[in-house]
C-alpha cells in the first residue's frame, strides 16, 4: 500500500495557503469586532493571493507531481491558475466599497470567494477526473451562495435559485458523463483515459461519445456556451456585480481550462465533433451579441456580452490547434481583466445612484471626479471588449482569427469576425451615453462624494486597465508564457 | 509502563476459554451446503422464531417490569391484580390491545397512517436479528454489524415522522418534529462513540467487538476514551429513545401523546412495542461495545472466583448486563426532570458533539500508539 | 442472483417513476426510500455492504427525513390537479422521450465495457469492502477525500449565511 510523502504537497503548496488563508479570515471574523467595515478580511485575503501567486512563480517550470500522479503544477496549470488568483485580487479590490454600500455585511464573502478559486485551482491542476468534479464543486458551491448573498434582494434570491438548481442539473450531467467514461475505459484518471481514446475503434462504443458529449454539457453550463446559456443574463444581472465579474472572468477561465485538459490534449482530431462543436461556437457568438444588441440594462448586456467571448473562445476550441489552445489562455487572461472592468466599473456608485440602466450613464463622464477617471476606464475596458488594437483584446482575437485560418476555418472567422463588428453597437453605446448625453435632472443631485473605499475600486480599476494596455501593447512575453504551457500539456 | 503493565494482568486476565460465535444463519448455509433441505428450513424458522419470540418475551417483560418500577419509585405498589404481583398484567393489557377498536381518524391519510406503526416495529425487529446474546443465540452475524444498527434504527425516524404527519393532528405533527430533530441530532453523537469502540475493536462485526474484550472489557481497557464514549453514547441513546429527561416528543403536559395520539389498538401497540424494544437493543450494545457482551466477569488472578463465574452460560451474563442498563434507562425517567428543547439542542450540538469529536481523535491516537492494554 | 438484481432493479425503477408520478410530496419521499432499499439490495449483491448500508443510513436515515422535514414544515398540500399539457411541457416531454430512445437505443448497441479494475467482486469479497474501501480513501484518493472537508465548509458556510437571522 502506497502512502503520501511530504513530497506530495508541494505541487499544491498555493492551494494549502489559500486554504490557511481562507480558515484565517474565517477566524478573524469571528474574532473581531463586530460593528464597521474593517479592512482586515480583504487585506488578508489580499495578502494570502500575493503569497499564493508567489508560490506558483516559484513552482513555474518544476513540472512537479504529486499524489500518484493526479496532480501536476506544470506551466500550464500554474499560469491558469495565476490568472485565477490575479482575477481574485481584483474582486476583493471593487468588492469592498461595494459590500459597504449594499450592506452585504457578510465578510465570509472573501472567504467563500478564496475557497472558490482553490476549487478552481484544484480542478486546473488535477489529472483525476474525480478531483476535477470535487474542484468544481467547490468552486460552484462557493459561487452559487455568493450570488445568493444579498439575501434582501428579490432579483438576488432568484439569481442564486436560478444558478443553483441549473448548476445542480449541469452536475448531474458531468458526474454521469464521468461515470460512462470510467465505465469505457475503466480509469478516471486522464492520461489513462486518454492513452485508451487512442486506441483504434475506441469510439466506436457507445458509451464513449456518450460520456464525453455529457462532459462538454456539464462544463458548458459552467462556461455558459449557448445551449446552455439561458441561465447567464439572470444570474449576472441578480448577482452581486463583483460576484458576477468574479464568474464572469474567472469560472469561465476554470471552465476552459478543463475543457482543454479533457478535450484538446490527445483525443484524435478526427474525434471531436467538427460539426456540432462549430455550430456551437457560431451559436454562441451569435446569440450573445444579437441578444446583447437588445438589452437596456448594462449589466445584462454584459451578461450577453461574455456569453459572445464565450462562443469566440469555442471558436479556438474547434481549431484545436496548438497555436489555438495558447490563444485560449491569452484570451482567458485578457477577457478575465476586461470584463472584470466593466463590471467593476459599474460597480461604483455614482451620487449615491447604482448604475443599471444605459439612461443612468448619461452624463457620467462629467459627474464628477471619480466618475470621470471611472468612464475613461470605462471607455478602455469597452474598447478591450470590442477588440480595439494596442489593447488585450485586440491581440486576443487576433490570435483565434489567425490560429482559425491557419487551419483552414475560413467561414467560421469570417462569422466571428461579423460578431465582432455587430458587438461595436452595443460596446459604443457605452461609451456615447458616458461622454455625450445630457443628464436627466442633474439639478437635484447632491454634491459627488467620493470615499475612500471606492477609491480603492479605482486603483484596482487602474491597474486592470494598465494590465490591458499592457499586453495590447506588449502582448509576446505573456504569449511566450501561454505557447510553454501548451507545450506542457500536448501528449 | 509500570502502571501500564501492572493493569492488565492484575484485574483483567485473559479468558481461559475462547468462545466461537455460531450463528443461526451460518447453521443453515452449513446445512444448506450439506444438502440438507430440512435442516436449512429448520435453522431458517428457528431464526424467525427466535426473533419473534424476543420480541414478545421482551414485550411483555419490559412493559412489566417499567410499570412495577416506576410504581415503587413513587411509593406505589404498581400493578397487583392480575397473577401474582401483576405479573400477568402486560399480557392482560396486550389482550386488551388487541380486542380493542383501532380507530384511523377521518382526515388521516389511511395508507401511511397504517404503514407507520408497522414500518417502526420492523425497524426494531430487523436490528434484533444481529444481536449476539451468547455464541449461540445470535441469527446472523454481519460483517457491518455496528453500522447497519445504525442503519436500520435510523428507519425509526422516518416511521415516526410519517405517523406524526399522517395523524392529520397539530399535537402529532409537532411532536413527530421533535422526535425527527432530536434523534437526527443525537444519532451524530452516538455513532461517533460507536466509532470510538470501532476503533479500538478494530472490527464492525459485533461478535468480534466481543472477542476483542476477552482480555477485558473496554469501559476497563481503554483509558477515559471509553468512558467517554460511554457516557456520550448512555445520553445520546436516551434521547434517541425518546426517554425523559430527552421526552419532549412526547410530553404529555404539551402535547397529550406525541406522534401516537391517533394510534389505537394494535398499531398503538406496534409504537409501544418498538419504543420498548428499542430500549432492550440499546442496552445491549451498550453491553455489546463496552461490557464485553455475553463474556463473564472476571478477575485477574482470582482463579476460584472466575472458574465459578465461567459456570454461569453466556446468554445470563449478556441477558444480566442488559438488565441492568435498562433498569438504568427506567431509573432516568423517574430521577430527571424533562429538558427545554434549547437546553437539548444545545447539549447536543454544543456539549457532546465537539466532545464527541475530540475523544474520537483521542481514541485514534491511542489505537495508532496502541497505549490501550 | 440475476433474478434478484431483475426483482431489485424493476422494484427500484418503479419507485423511482413513483417518485414522479405520486402528487403528495409525502409519497414521492416514500418512494424514493424504497428506490434506496432496493439500490442497497443491489449493492449488497455485489458484494460491497458497507456501501448499502451506508447508502440506507445517509440517504433514508438522515436526507429522506430532512426531505419530510421540510415537507411537512411547509405542510406542502397536494393541489389536486394533475400536470396540465400545455404547448411547452409536450416539447419538453417530446425532447424528453427522443433523448431517452437515444439513449437505451446506445445501450443496447455494442457496448464495450472497458478493462476491469482491480477490485472485482471476488476481490471485494476476498478482503472485505470496509477494508479496500478504506485503504483506498486514505491511500490513493486521499486528496479528493480531503478536499470534499471544503466543499462541506463551504457548504456549511452558506447554510449558515442563508439561514442567519439577523442580517447586521
Amino acid at each position: 500500500m502506497t502512502f503520501v510523502t511530504i513530497s506530495d504537497f508541494i505541487p499544491i503548496v498555493p492551494e494549502l495557503i489559500l486554504v490557511l488563508t481562507a480558515l484565517l479570515v474565517l477566524l478573524v471574523d469571528l474574532v473581531g469586532t463586530q460593528t464597521g467595515y474593517k479592512m482586515t478580511s480583504p487585506l488578508l485575503a489580499i495578502g494570502g493571493l500575493c503569497v499564493a501567486v508567489f508560490a506558483e512563480i516559484q513552482l513555474f517550470g518544476g513540472n512537479r507531481v504529486g499524489f500518484f500522479d493526479t496532480i501536476v503544477a506544470d506551466q500550464y496549470s500554474i499560469l491558469f491558475e495565476i490568472i485565477y488568483m490575479v482575477t481574485g485580487i481584483i474582486t476583493i479590490t471593487i468588492s469592498w466599497h461595494y459590500i459597504a454600500e449594499n450592506n452585504m455585511n457578510f465578510r465570509e464573502y472573501y472567504v467563500l470567494m478564496l475557497f472558490s478559486i482553490v476549487g478552481m485551482m484544484l480542478m486546473t491542476s488535477s489529472l483525476d477526473l474525480l478531483m476535477i468534479f470535487i474542484g468544481l464543486e467547490i468552486m460552484s458551491i462557493s459561487s452559487y451562495i455568493m450570488v445568493g448573498m444579498m439575501r434582501r434582494v428579490v432579483t438576488a434570491n432568484e439569481a442564486a435559485l436560478k444558478y443553483l438548481l441549473l448548476g445542480a442539473f449541469s452536475t448531474g450531467f458531468l458526474l454521469y458523463g464521468i461515470s460512462l467514461i470510467y465505465g469505457a475505459t475503466g480509469s478516471t484518471q486522464l492520461p489513462a483515459i486518454i492513452e485508451h481514446l487512442q486506441q483504434a475503434g475506441a469510439f466506436e462504443n457507445p458509451l464513449v461519445g456518450f460520456g464525453l458529449a455529457l462532459l462538454i454539457i456539464g462544463v458548458g453550463f459552467k462556461v455558459a456556451i449557448v445551449p446552455f446559456h439561458m441561465w447567464t443574463p439572470d444570474v449576472y444581472t441578480g448577482a452581486p456585480t463583483p460576484v458576477a465579474a468574479f464568474m464572469s472572468a474567472a469560472v469561465k477561465a476554470a471552465g476552459f481550462a478543463i475543457l482543454i485538459r479533457i478535450f484538446l490534449t490527445g483525443i484524435p482530431h478526427a474525434e471531436r465533433w467538427d460539426n456540432m462543436m462549430w455550430v456551437i461556437a457560431i451559436l454562441t457568438m451569435t446569440v450573445g451579441n444579437v441578444m446583447a444588441l437588445r438589452q437596456n440594462n448594462i449589466k445584462r448586456m454584459l451578461a450577453y456580452s461574455s456569453i459572445a467571448h464565450a462562443g469566440y473562445v469555442m471558436v479556438a476550441v474547434v481549431v484545436g490547434s496548438e497555436a489555438a489552445i495558447t490563444s485560449i489562455i491569452y484570451y482567458s487572461f485578457a477577457y478575465a481583466l476586461m470584463g472584470m472592468g466593466a463590471f467593476g466599473v459599474l460597480s461604483i456608485r455614482s451620487n449615491g445612484k447604482t448604475i443599471e440602466t444605459y439612461e443612468d450613464l448619461a452624463g457620467y463622464a462629467h459627474a464628477g471626479p471619480t466618475e470621470q477617471v471611472a468612464a475613461v476606464l470605462m471607455s478602455t475596458f469597452m474598447l478591450s471588449l470590442l477588440g480595439l488594437p494596442l489593447t488585450a483584446g485586440f491581440i486576443g482575437k487576433f490570435q483565434i482569427f489567425y490560429a482559425a485560418l491557419d487551419e483552414g476555418w475560413f467561414w467560421l472567422t469570417v462569422i466571428a469576425a461579423m460578431n465582432s463588428v455587430i458587438s461595436l453597437f452595443y460596446y459604443l453605446r457605452v461609451i456615447v451615453f458616458m461622454y455625450m448625453k445630457e443628464r436627466i435632472g442633474a439639478q437635484q443631485e447632491k454634491e459627488s462624494q467620493t470615499s475612500v473605499s471606492s477609491l480603492f475600486a479605482i486603483t484596482g480599476l487602474l491597474a486592470t486597465a494598465a494590465g490591458i494596455v499592457y499586453l495590447g501593447i506588449f502582448p509576446n512575453d505573456f504569449v511566450q508564457l501561454a505557447q510553454l504551457s501548451v507545450t506542457a500539456i500536448s501528449f | 509502563m509500570d502502571m501500564l503493565d501492572f493493569f492488565p494482568s492484575s484485574i483483567l486476565q485473559a479468558a481461559d476459554t475462547s468462545w466461537q460465535t455460531v450463528t443461526i444463519a451460518q447453521r443453515a448455509s452449513s446445512a444448506f451446503r450439506d444438502h440438507d433441505l430440512s435442516g436449512t428450513i429448520g435453522y431458517l424458522l428457528l431464526g424467525l422464531l427466535f426473533t419473534a419470540g424476543l420480541l414478545t418475551v421482551l414485550g411483555l417483560v419490559l412493559i412489566y417490569a417499567e410499570r412495577k418500577l416506576a410504581g415503587h419509585f413513587q411509593c406505589r405498589l404498581g400493578p397487583m391484580r392480575v397473577g401474582w404481583h401483576g405479573i400477568l398484567q402486560s399480557a392482560a393489557d396486550g389482550l386488551k390491545l388487541l380486542l380493542k377498536e383501532d380507530i384511523v381518524p377521518e382526515n388521516a391519510d389511511k395508507l401511511l397512517h397504517l404503514g407507520a406503526p408497522v414500518l417502526s416495529l420492523m425497524a426494531t425487529v430487523l436490528t434484533l436479528a444481529i444481536l449476539p446474546l451468547s455464541p449461540t443465540l445470535q441469527v446472523v452475524d454481519l460483517n457491518i454489524g455496528v453500522i447497519y444498527v445504525t442503519a436500520v434504527t435510523s428507519l425509526g425516524v422516518l416511521a415516526i415522522l410519517i405517523a406524526g404527519w399522517s395523524s392529520n393532528n397539530k399535537w402529532s405533527l409537532l411532536g413527530a418534529m421533535r422526535a425527527g430533530a432530536q434523534i437526527i441530532s443525537y444519532e451524530l453523537s452516538a455513532t461517533l462513540s460507536l466509532l470510538v469502540m470501532v476503533l479500538l475493536s478494530g472490527s464492525l462485526q459485533l461478535s468480534e467487538i466481543i472477542q476483542s474484550q476477552s482480555d477485558g472489557w473496554w469501559i476497563w481497557k481503554s483509558h477515559l476514551v471509553g468512558v467517554i464514549a460511554f457516557v456520550t453514547f448512555l445520553i445520546s441513546t436516551t434521547a434517541e429513545l425518546n426517554r425523559t429527561p430527552f421526552d419532549l416528543p412526547e410530553g404529555e403536559s404539551e402535547l397529550t401523546g406525541g406522534f401516537h395520539t391517533e394510534y389505537s389498538g394494535l398499531r398503538f401497540a406496534f409504537f409501544f412495542l418498538a419504543e420498548f424494544v428499542n430500549m432492550f437493543v440499546a442496552s445491549a450494545l451498550i453491553v455489546t461495545l463496552f461490557f464485553g457482551g455475553w463474556m463473564p466477569f472476571y478477575i485477574g488472578g482470582w482463579d476460584g472466583f472466575n472458574s465459578i463465574m465461567g459456570l454461569i452460560p453466556p446468554g445470563i451474563w449478556f441477558a444480566g448486563k442488559s438488565a441492568f442498563f435498562i433498569f438504568l434507562l427506567m431509573w432516568f425517567r423517574w430521577t430527571f426532570p424533562r429538558l427545554r428543547i434549547d437546553q437539548l439542542m444545545s447539549l447536543e450540538w454544543k456539549i457532546l458533539l465537539p466532545v464527541g469529536f475530540i475523544n474520537i481523535f483521542l481514541a485514534a491516537l491511542i489505537v495508532l500508539f496502541e497505549w490501550h492494554f | 442472483m440475476l433474478l434478484t438484481f431483475y426483482i431489485l432493479g424493476t422494484v427500484s425503477v418503479l419507485s423511482a417513476l413513483g417518485v414522479l408520478v405520486c402528487r403528495s410530496p409525502v409519497y414521492s419521499a416514500m418512494s424514493l426510500v424504497c428506490s434506496f432499499f432496493c439500490l442497497g439490495g443491489i449493492y449488497i449483491l455485489m458484494n460491497v455492504e458497507f456501501v448499502a448500508v451506508i447508502q440506507i443510513l445517509v440517504y433514508a436515515g438522515a436526507i429522506l427525513v430532512l426531505f419530510l422535514f421540510v415537507i411537512m414544515l411547509l405542510n406542502i398540500v397536494p393541489t389536486g390537479e394533475s400536470v396540465r399539457f400545455n404547448l411547452p411541457v409536450l416539447i419538453a416531454f417530446g425532447i424528453a422521450v427522443g433523448l431517452f430512445a437515444q439513449i437505451s437505443g446506445l445501450f443496447l448497441g455494442d457496448i464495450q465495457f472497458g478493462p476491469k479494475d482491480v477490485y472485482t467482486a471476488e476481490a471485494i469479497s476476498e478482503e472485505g469492502s470496509i477494508g479496500l474501501i478504506g485503504r483506498l480513501l486514505y491511500g490513493e484518493f486521499v486528496l479528493p477525500f480531503e478536499a470534499i472537508s471544503i466543499l462541506l465548509l463551504v457548504a456549511v458556510i452558506g447554510a449558515v449565511i442563508i439561514g442567519k437571522r439577523r442580517l447586521n
